[in-house]
């Protein structure tokens, strides 16, 4: 199972370091506008909030979307088939990556912002409290693009699921702006939507024919 | 087990679409509202106004020098979407509290605010206190503040606030606040004690004032202070003295918030949009109450809130949850209370009204927003209300139009979850919602408080025929293709129900759901089967397996 969670890894090495470099450059950026400002109130968490957020759907669909699609490509399916490896088993492993994906990027940018408030921002707790709050929300709507990833993967052409799927999943992106950025408000709508992709792309991984 | 799974993994497609197929829905209803909104603005009245205001005098308005008369008008022209994300951008999404912050100073000093702790049901005065910027903030909480006192820690002694009221400014020392669980005013008074190392609160002289236990039938408060709702802001203009002719001292000038240097300055000497010792409480029926600061005792009704007239949004109550938005100002003139200025915007943000109340709560006059386009708007006070209306707007009949479309899009079971539910939505949360539609025909006629509520019913099964009709269509079809490719009946079922609910979507997902085998010939019955089943749907012949005998004939 680890030799599958590490394969997935390393065939999409490229989407891993992009998701690095971008986490990096989020934590430097803040950490070098906090300490370059005045007031250390010239982060707009905010601002990082709804643009971050673009940005982490296209590259959390893509991750997702790549996982399934490039596999199927490549026949890694096929040959995994062949090995002593359970259907289950490698799409378990498929989503313990994009787990671990979307965590590599979230871990390092969550405490690079609660650094940042604690130590530059406002010291109340219910303030960073609100922060956690907009990180999670920010952390379920990207789990919800992977999923989406994950489904249309299994579409048949490039360039219609591919563009197809990201306009989905850019439109399902407008839940923040519909619903505010609150996890109370988000969570009744996007947790039965996470849920749904991940039992589809389950069941999809299940009945194809490699 | 098969059929539950099918069951689960359909389950999860119609989820899947139906929510993808809303957010797309929503979004263009939302450009019909923006366009809608933009008409009413363009093509009525936007604002509504009383001049003079009827809150002075007659000697004031008419004082020699007067140029003109004081005014109270509000606007409806900053359209707002009713999103989320415009109080987001407003810095209004939860970084900043409607409990204050005293003092701040950014990298170094003392931050004093007020929150309300969930858990202990207390309310606990913090400071967080920094003194350079090399050291680290510290929190501290000073005192929690229950119903029946004030401690420096939490105790079960001080009982527990529930559904706490504030005030949108609330202050340290004597602030009021309403606990609904209770129906009590409650004012927490503070002393303090000078000490060697400064001043400090004297806890054991503190106390937290009590107003009387209000009637649960008569009272239902929902806000306090400062009574406002969205971005409408009314405005009071006073009477106007040309600057020319009677020229103000320096004092004067000083004096004279509204003072215009160019030409025009106020002929009040001095007034204010706010009460010192009495507090403005909002009900949910519409009625502002005013309450003596000190005894914290409801003395007497202030004003009522106006309904809006609307052009979509149904008859309803002014009620506060039944309107877009709401502003409401109290007048004093020279510290002396001369009556309430209130304005509102209808639900569906097409029509705006204000109400003048004098001293004694008696209404004065109500002015609404008036078309510009039709003869009737020309005689007087006429009401900006009902569809006909918006139909006779250039464009409004193709916008009707559009809006119904769209509409009978949504799946028909949404459409009657509108009708049902239209009423226990809030008018500004109803827009962010995406399943149900607060602001559609159904939900109009949902809101209607007179008429026969059975032939109200059948009204609304009328509007979303279409809906209905296209369900109805849908699931035939869905029936008959899960019949002819061989999906059991459950099944068929499942489908059935969901497409008549869910109309399109329903029938999106059937189509993304359903197996794709390509369908062989059955040699018995010649229909079409699906290759994948033990047995012919259509016949129940099982496959017909040539038997694994040794062929008669050999290649050698």
């Amino acid at each position: 199972m680890l030799r599958l969670i590490i394969r997935e890894i390393n065939d999409r090495i490229l989407h891993f370091a992009i998701v690095i470099g971008l986490a990096s450059a989020i934590v430097v950026m803040m950490l070098f506008s906090t300490i370059g400002s005045t007031s250390g109130q010239e982060v707009r968490l905010e601002g990082f909030t709804l643009v971050g957020l673009v940005i982490c759907v296209v590259i959390f669909y893509g991750f997702g979307f790549a996982q399934i699609q490039s596999d199927r490509n490549k026949k890694v399916f096929a040959f995994l088939s062949t090995l002593a490896v359970t259907r289950g088993m490698m799409f378990l492993s498929k989503v313990i990556a994009g787990l671990v994906t979307i965590a590599v990027f979230f871990i390092p940018v969550s405490i690079a912002i609660q650094f940042v408030i604690r130590r530059y921002m406002s010291p109340m707790s219910i303030q960073s409290l609100a922060v956690t709050d907009m990180l999670w929300s920010v952390f379920f709507i990207s789990l919800t693009a992977y999923g989406l990833g994950l489904v249309v993967g299994w579409g048949n052409g490039k360039i219609i699921p591919t563009l197809g799927g990201l306009f989905l999943t850019l439109l399902f992106y407008s839940i923040v702006v519909i619903k505010g950025i609150h996890l109370g408000d988000l969570l009744p709508v996007v947790a039965p939507v996470i849920i749904s992709c991940f039992v589809i792309a389950y069941r999809k991984f299940m009945a194809a024919s490699f | 087990m098969k059929s539950i799974k099918t069951k689960i993994y359909a389950l999860a497609t119609i989820i899947v679409v139906t929510t993808f197929f809303c957010v797309g829905l929503y979004w263009t209803k939302t450009i019909l509202r923006a366009v809608q909104g933009e008409m009413a603005c363009e093509n009525s009245y936007d604002w509504a106004s009383v001049k003079p205001s009827r809150l002075l005098s007659k000697a004031i308005e008419t004082a020699p020098g007067v140029v003109s008369k004081s005014d109270i008008s509000v606007s409806n022209r900053n359209y707002n979407s009713g999103l989320a994300i415009d109080k987001y951008l407003n810095n209004d999404f939860g970084l900043t509290y409607p409990w204050l912050i005293h003092s701040t100073n950014k990298r170094k000093g003392k931050i004093e605010y007020l929150s309300f702790n969930k858990k202990t049901g207390l309310i606990e005065y913090r400071t967080v206190l920094r003194k350079s910027a090399k050291d680290k903030w510290t929190e501290k909480r000073v005192y929690c503040v229950g119903p029946d006192g004030i401690a420096a820690e939490p105790d079960k002694k001080l009982g527990r606030f529930i559904n706490l009221i504030t005030t949108s400014e609330m202050w340290i020392n004597g602030d009021v606040f309403y606990n609904k669980a209770l129906r009590q005013f409650f004012r927490i008074e503070t002393k303090v004690i000078e000490t060697e190392n400064g001043w400090q609160f004297d806890l054991a002289n503190s106390k937290v004032i009590k107003g009387p236990q209000l009637d649960i039938e008569k009272y239902d408060i929902v806000q306090i202070g400062r009574i406002k709702k969205g971005r409408l802001d009314l405005r009071f203009t006073p009477p106007m003295k040309e600057f020319k002719k009677d020229a103000p001292s320096n004092a004067q000038k000083r004096k004279n918030s509204s003072y215009n240097t160019n030409k025009h300055y106020s002929a009040l000497d001095s007034y204010r949009t706010h009460l010192t010792d009495k507090i403005l409480a909002l009900s949910s029926d519409g009625t502002i109450y005013m309450v003596d600061d000190s005894t914290l005792e409801i003395v007497s009704i202030a004003g009522n809130l106006p309904m809006a007239s609307t052009m979509l949004g149904g008859a309803e109550k002014p009620a506060p949850k039944n309107l877009f938005a709401y502003d409401v100002k109290p007048l004093v003139v020279d510290g002396e209370y001369k009556g309430l200025m209130v304005a509102s915007v209808s639900r569906d943000n097409t029509g705006v009204a204000v109400s003048v109340y004098d001293h004694n709560g008696k209404r004065l006059t109500t002015n609404y927003s008036r078309p510009k386009y039709t003869s009737r708007s020309r005689r007087g006070n006429y009401r900006n209300e009902g569809i006909e209306n918006f139909c006779e707007m250039p464009g409004g009949l193709l916008v009707i139009t559009l809006k119904y479309i769209v509409e009978n899009l949504y799946p028909a079971g949404a459409n009657v979850l509108s009708y049902f539910f239209s009423d226990s939505f809030e008018a500004t949360k109803g827009y962010s919602n995406i399943f149900i539609i607060p602001d559609s025909f159904p939900a109009m006629f949902g809101r209607e408080s007179t008429g026969n509520k059975y032939g109200q019913f059948l009204g609304v099964l009328g509007i979303i025929s279409p809906s209905i009709l296209i369900g109805l269509f849908l699931s035939w079809r869905v029936v008959k293709d899960a019949r002819a490719i061989g999906i059991d009946k459950s099944d068929r079922r499942f489908w059935l129900i969901a497409t008549i609910i869910l109309g399109l979507p329903g029938y999106i997902s059937y189509r993304i759901a359903r197996p794709k085998q390509t369908l062989v010939t059955c040699e018995n019955c010649g229909q079409l089967r699906r290759p994948d089943e033990e047995i012919c749907h259509h016949c129940k012949l099982v496959w017909s397996i040539p038997a694994m005998e040794k062929p008669v004939w050999r290649v050698n």
